[in-house]
């Protein structure tokens, strides 16, 4: 199945691209970040990371469906 | 009202925005771009932000303030993109009744705004590399929320 993940801030650096559709089997949103972190090597712990899925926060345990729209959030700092 | 601008903030035209006669008092806070950060002089800010997250978190926040707080109306811009030093990149204005809640009500929102929006800044220094803020306080809040869920408790 295909989902789509958007990259911000230092994530976006990482990949070097805002977005991108990937090909994945279902899994937890948690795996998918450890399969794209060792793609693009992060450098952020994992439990710094939330996520979201279609606009909104999910758990890190959440099922990746298709088509969902993933977001990684990174530590933020607005203000 | 939360909105997200690319441009600088018009503030003046925000405050004309609070127009509620029954209002005694106003409370803004405007965050401004500093020169300096952790002894490090600092050129200017980069802010990113996932704006339909924060559309629907700030929702969320402005709804908590009117709950817990005697308020009448509450504003918020945030800017993203470069932001040069002195510039606005944050304006919250409150109005209440009476001062108290409108002090209480601003500094609550602001405080929430900075752990909860997903928005991400960036430090452009005088010298050395340019670095993603990595705030300590919204770290502490992402383990909260982290460490919650695996307890099990919503």
């Amino acid at each position: 199945m295909k989902v789509n993940v958007q990259y911000f801030a230092m994530l976006k650096e990482s990949v070097g691209k805002s977005e991108e559709l990937v090909e994945i089997n279902p899994m937890p949103i948690l795996d998918f970040y450890d399969h794209l972190n060792a793609k693009y090597q992060f450098k952020l712990n994992e439990k710094d990371i939330r996520f979201a899925v279609n606009d909104h926060f999910v758990d890190s345990d959440y099922l990746l469906k298709e088509n969902d729209d993933i977001v990684f959030i990174p530590p933020v700092g607005g203000g | 009202m939360f909105e997200i601008v690319y441009n600088p903030i018009a503030f003046d035209e925000s405050r004309k925005k609070m127009t509620n006669p029954r209002a005694g008092g106003f409370v803004i806070f405007e965050g401004w771009v500093r020169n300096h950060h952790d002894g490090r002089d600092v050129l200017k800010l980069e802010y990113d932000a996932h704006e339909n997250l924060c559309r629907s978190e700030a929702k969320k926040i402005e709804a908590e303030c009117f709950e817990k707080f005697d308020i009448l109306e509450l504003d918020c811009i945030h800017r993203v993109g470069m932001c040069d030093i002195k510039e606005l990149a944050v304006w919250v204005g409150v109005t209440a009744e009476h001062r108290g809640d409108a002090f209480k009500a601003c500094e609550y929102y602001i405080d929430n705004l900075k752990v909860r929006l997903p928005i991400w800044k960036k430090e452009y220094y005088t010298e050395g590399e340019p670095i993603w803020v990595r705030c300590e306080e919204c770290l502490k809040h992402a383990h909260a929320i982290n460490e919650h869920k695996h307890e099990g408790v919503h």
